[in-house]
């Protein structure tokens, strides 16, 4: 027998977005992109078991070498996501990327949830430096507030990485992570997708006093976690 | 689970009550279906209060959870009879609201402010109350983390941190304050549903503020209206966050229009929708509380005493 409140309104789950931003540029070409590939369509399977508890979460992906592209051209239900293989060439506009984050990251863009979107986690991704003017569109991208209150994750992928330039995107150093081979990135990318995914689709958090922002509670997850697996940040790097 | 405030006969054996207004309301919690499965504790709260058909004062608040806010499902327990408390003083003293129907807003602002942190002030005191006869547990301490060799103030209050939402009702007056996500709906005269507390922009993003913050004072918004509604609904994030916005409204009118008609069977079978909606929609803990309003049409009677 129905229930009397059955018909009363359409039923939605809170929605989380996860932003992946893939650097694509020519010095990824090979072992690097190949194991983003690999490393993003293994933790996919890991993802859709996080998303199914208390969030719908949504991939989109912003691939950027010369100028940018969205993989999609809005954000997909992890249920429903399928990694197309990326190739890489080309310089690193990761300005221009930021440029084109921050107009998405809107209400009226991709956080056009029904009941309103919970913070977004982005995932920058990259070997190099900004060949563009990355100052100018990170400007821009911090004048957002979604991308303030977004939960955000930068892995270095091998020794020519700039740092810098993910530590001012981050906003923090602890949330930068360097890799020095495949295997380390693909069980960053994993760590790092699924935790992000289970921190920012639960809610938590007030917004002062000594409470911990998901932001500093998924910073302490991956210290914890490159202590304990022991990723070396110290090796050489191993591309080959 | 609270359900109170049933609306009465009118007694038989009185004179006509043309255009009499009748008080009732319910306040229900259901744990979430996401923290039943983690095995967690409800740790939402609510409760509703109806004086002689005339006063209507409910509450609902939604503890914020999680290893670092171990005692939240006290902490907003405490907040609901904190409010619930202070709106029944605040009722004696300003006589039902009769000293507000005919202030000014500056005036009514200035007592709606005050009212809030006398709210904020009992629920430290029932927080202080509830630390001085409950020691921490050790895992308690070690979530804690700036607790070292004694508990801060600001620590002590992070543990029960919670949202509030409430609302009171009188003939010709309404008013409503939360601090916290949350949704508050009025239905005013004509039907219409509508959101008169303002929103907090912060809020967008996944955070709260809370009863615990040493801002709480600032952080709290209000409405009020010098009129009689058809009703006002409250509700945990839980709920909000589980219907699209556009259809939201339709909800609110629906919970109005089923207790009008049948009360007690409106809540039984609200009883029973929330932990569906729980299961559907956002999984979490859920809370409503009511506040309806209905006018009964003059009645002769024959009968006199």
């Amino acid at each position: 027998m129905g229930n009397m409140f059955d018909m009363a309104g359409e039923i939605v789950k809170r929605e989380m977005v996860m932003f992946f931003l893939i650097d694509c540029s020519g010095s990824m070409y090979g072992t690097k992109i190949g194991a983003v590939n690999t490393a993003v369509r293994e933790a996919l399977p890991e993802m859709r078991t996080v998303g199914g508890s208390d969030a719908a979460i949504k991939i989109a992906t912003l691939l950027f070498s010369n100028g940018c592209r969205w993989m999609y051209p809005e954000p997909v239900p992890v249920e429903d996501f399928q990694w197309a293989s990326v190739d890489a060439e080309g310089m690193t506009d990761l300005g221009r990327a930021c440029k084109e984050l921050a107009e998405k990251l809107s209400k009226h863009a991709f956080l056009n949830a029904p009941s309103g979107s919970v913070a977004p986690v982005i995932f920058l991704l990259s070997d190099g430096q900004p060949t563009d003017d990355f100052d100018d569109g990170l400007e821009k991208l911090k004048a957002n507030r979604w991308f303030k209150h977004a939960i955000k994750v930068a892995v270095a992928i091998g020794d020519d990485a700039d740092l810098d330039a993910l530590e001012k995107f981050t906003g923090s150093s602890e949330a930068v992570i360097r890799t020095h081979t495949p295997e380390a990135l693909r069980k960053m990318v994993r760590f790092v997708t699924v935790t992000s995914s289970k921190v920012g689709s639960t809610s938590q958090g007030t917004l002062n006093g000594n409470i911990t922002t998901k932001q500093d509670t998924l910073e302490a997850e991956i210290k914890t976690f490159v202590n304990n697996v022991g990723i070396n940040q110290n090796a050489d790097d191993d591309w080959d | 689970m609270t359900a109170t405030g049933d609306i009465p006969a009118p007694a038989a054996s009185h004179a006509a009550l043309a255009g009499h207004v009748h008080l009732g309301g319910f306040a229900l919690s259901v744990p979430g279906a996401g923290h039943v499965a983690a095995g967690k504790t409800l740790q939402d709260a609510s409760d509703c209060r109806i004086e002689a058909e005339r006063t209507a004062i409910v509450a609902v608040a939604d503890g914020h959870g999680g290893a670092k806010y171990c005692r939240s499902a006290e902490g907003s327990k405490c907040a609901v009879d904190a409010a619930l408390d202070c709106l029944s003083d605040f009722l004696q003293q300003s006589g039902q609201c009769a000293t507000l129907k005919t202030a000014s807003d500056r005036h009514i602002v200035k007592q709606l402010r005050q009212l809030e942190g006398a709210i904020i002030h009992a629920w430290r005191s029932k927080i202080n109350e509830h630390f001085a006869a409950h020691d921490l547990t050790d895992d308690e301490a070690r979530t804690v983390l700036h607790f070292k060799e004694s508990v801060r103030e600001s620590d002590k209050y992070t543990l029960y941190g919670t949202t509030l939402l409430y609302a009171c009702v009188v003939p010709d007056f309404w008013f409503a304050s939360q601090i916290g996500d949350g949704h508050i709906s009025l239905a005013g005269s004509a039907g219409n549903i509508t959101s008169p507390v303002p929103d907090d922009e912060r809020l967008m993003f996944g955070m709260t503020t809370s009863l615990c913050s040493a801002e709480a004072a600032n952080d709290f918004r209000r409405a009020y209206g010098k009129t009689t509604p058809k009703g006002l609904v409250l509700v945990t994030d839980g709920v909000y966050d589980s219907y699209s916005r556009l259809t939201y409204p339709h909800f609110v009118k629906s919970i109005l229009q089923h207790y009008a008609e049948a009360p007690e069977n409106t809540q039984k079978e609200m009883l029973q929708w929330l932990p569906q909606l729980s299961e559907r929609g956002s999984r979490d803990d859920m809370s409503v509380g009511c506040v309806c309003v209905t006018t009964m049409a003059a009645q002769d009677h024959t009968d006199g005493n």
